[in-house]
């Protein structure tokens, strides 16, 4: 280690991290301070899944979803429901009841698959001091081995209901192309039950780990319901003030900086929060009693301006999530799924696309994945095909919350710190946020021994 | 002779949005479609990184098909198991992004997991957005799925 990264220097800074480590994606995070002055503080984003929108353009509405599952491998799910949900305003589709039911408890499932990851293997290690989750499976063994059986409940919730766990394939425009089998149902029903246990366990070990102390209060925006913790469906709100998600644009606007591929949001010209701990701070009245529970345990209250406790607002989510995914699943095993009010059977055949003629209109779509407020909008011309395409993705909308984060906490921590405490506490900032930085390859770089 | 008693699967991996990135869920499909061997789950796991585990630990024998950069020529395919190779990017800590496969292989082995990997890797030669695959790749489809299926039933029975 060299000398100047164990220096406690209250005037000059550097910190240049290359490749974020356990986010998802590639992202640097790097700050200069020269003199006092804080001259550089910025988050950059490498790769944008802003490619998917043009690729888009000129497919079939109908098959928007399965290609807009592949922007991202955790929230494949979030992306699915988001292009429906477009498509079916761009058609006028209204699904039913028990349609919206499966797609609540799909996106559960993905809340729950994400938080844990985020929690146990990407931030705790962290918190405990080591590099990474390997470490720890010999000192937590235990706790690892829990952390991977809650998250196999989840992965097998995303199997059970959408025909696989990656990129579902049964949930579609309108409905279903298959129910779900009851005895899947039910084993899915009795893994959540067991995970209950998981989760007070979790809750226990959350609670002895140290975050970061850091406050900025910011703008926090999420969907908003009057009858429900909302994740798929609702108003948006920022600063108590609801808007509708047909307006979203009018709501934030996106700019582009030369540092990153990703875009900059901001609303009333500010940088603002979306996320698991903007939902909590503007929905956590509607969370279930045990969620709540477990936000007094941790000490979570609303509004919380401690970025860092998103993890912690992840963790009620949880709690949350897994709480609605029962009460959905007793509901469905009680009285059943109405197979004609559930699986599409209008759906167009392949020959059949381009030939019926629908009203060229634009449809918008936004649910809550993990990470915030995802948004998708889609043109369609008057074959259905997509003449134009928008999806905002909340780590996007975060990245300008971020940097002034970090803004504020690099003046607050020199000449208390090393560059090498820093740098840490910044990479903690930045993985606290959970950043998703789209997915691009998954190649094996390789070497012949 | 298949061996009953081991529970074996192949599992396609990439993304089919970034031309060759796809080629191991490209293969996986024309391996269902043409050689599907009973016995055998066959299973897409697309852009899917972490939760790869814990279907490794359910079989006895896995063959991954994937793209690699290794210096071969574009189309080429090698079949290696983890003993066979270095990885070349040696960071020490987990990323899930991208199938870091080298962290998940390190997982599977520190958590005990015995299951026995093979990879079936095939040169890429263009990863950008887009959906066809590259010239060499698309000449050498079928041959490359014919070795893979000739591979499964040689190594995995």
């Amino acid at each position: 280690m060299t000398k100047s990264l164990n220096k406690i220097d209250s005037q000059n800074l550097k910190v240049d991290v290359h490749y974020l480590t356990r986010v998802e994606g590639h992202g640097n995070i790097v700050v200069d301070v020269k003199e006092g002055k804080l001259t550089k503080c910025e988050f950059q984003v490498i790769e944008s899944p802003r490619f998917f929108e043009s690729m888009l353009v000129g497919r079939s509405i109908w098959e928007a979803q399965h290609l807009t599952s592949r922007i991202c491998g955790i929230c494949a799910c979030g992306h699915t429901l988001a292009s429906i949900k477009a498509a079916e305003d761009a058609l006028g589709i209204k699904p039913s009841d028990e349609v919206v039911m499966l797609r609540k408890l799909l996106l559960n499932t993905e809340m729950l698959d994400s938080h844990i990851l985020h929690i146990y293997i990407l931030v705790a290690p962290d918190l405990l001091g080591v590099k990474s989750i390997l470490p720890l499976i010999k000192t937590h063994r235990p706790v690892i081995e829990m952390a991977l059986r809650m998250k196999r409940m989840s992965d097998y919730g995303g199997e059970v209901l959408a025909g696989r766990h990656i990129h579902p394939i049964s949930y579609v425009i309108g409905g279903l192309t298959q129910l779900p089998s009851p005895e899947a149902l039910e084993k899915l029903y009795s893994l959540m039950l067991e995970s209950r246990k998981d989760g007070e366990e979790t809750v226990k070990i959350i609670k002895t780990l140290k975050f970061p102390e850091f406050q900025r209060p910011t703008q926090y925006m999420s969907l908003t319901c009057d009858d429900e913790y909302a994740m798929y469906d609702g108003d948006l709100v920022v600063n108590g003030i609801k808007s509708k998600v047909a307006d979203y644009r009018k709501l934030f606007i996106e700019s582009v900086v030369d540092y990153s591929r990703a875009k900059i949001s901001k609303i009333n010209g500010k940088s603002y929060a979306v996320g698991a701990l903007a939902r909590f701070n503007n929905n956590s009245d509607k969370l279930h009693k045990k969620a709540k529970a477990v936000a007094k345990e941790l000490g979570l209250k609303a509004p919380c301006h401690n970025p860092y406790l998103n993890t912690a607002a992840q963790l009620v989510e949880w709690v949350h999530c897994l709480e609605d995914s029962i009460t959905i699943l007793e509901k469905i095993l009680k009285d059943g799924l109405n197979e004609q009010k559930v699986v599409v059977s209008s759906w167009p055949k392949r020959s059949e696309i381009g030939k019926t003629k629908y009203k060229p209109n634009t449809g918008k779509g936004c649910v809550e994945v993990p990470r915030g407020s995802l948004f998708h909008e889609y043109s369609i011309n008057e074959t259905a095909h997509i003449t134009a395409a928008n999806c905002v993705i909340p780590t996007n909308q975060n990245m300008g919350n971020l940097e002034d984060d970090m803004r504020k906490i690099v003046p607050e921590l020199l000449g208390k710190k090393t560059q090498e405490e820093i740098t840490l506490d910044l990479e903690m900032l930045a993985r606290a946020y959970d950043p998703c930085i789209s997915c691009a390859t998954h190649l094996l770089d390789v070497k012949f021994i | 002779m298949l061996n009953l008693s081991n529970k074996i699967a192949v599992i396609g991996l990439g993304n089919s949005l970034r031309r060759d990135d796809g080629i191991g869920v490209i293969i996986l499909e024309s391996l269902l479609n043409n050689y599907k061997r009973s016995g055998i789950d066959y299973l897409n796991f697309g852009i899917a990184s972490f939760d790869l585990m814990h279907r490794l630990q359910d079989y006895d024998l896995v063959l991954l098909i994937d793209g690699i950069t290794a210096g071969l020529l574009a189309g080429e395919l090698k079949i290696f198991n983890l003993e066979e190779v270095a990885f070349s990017r040696e960071d020490s800590v987990v990323s899930t992004h991208e199938l870091n496969l080298k962290d998940i292989f390190r997982l599977t082995h520190n958590l005990g997991i015995k299951t026995k990997i093979y990879i079936a890797g095939i040169q890429v030669q263009d990863v950008s957005f887009g959906e066809s695959l590259s010239q060499p790749l698309k000449e050498n489809l079928e041959q490359i799925t014919k070795q893979i299926d000739k591979i499964i039933q040689e190594r995995l029975f």
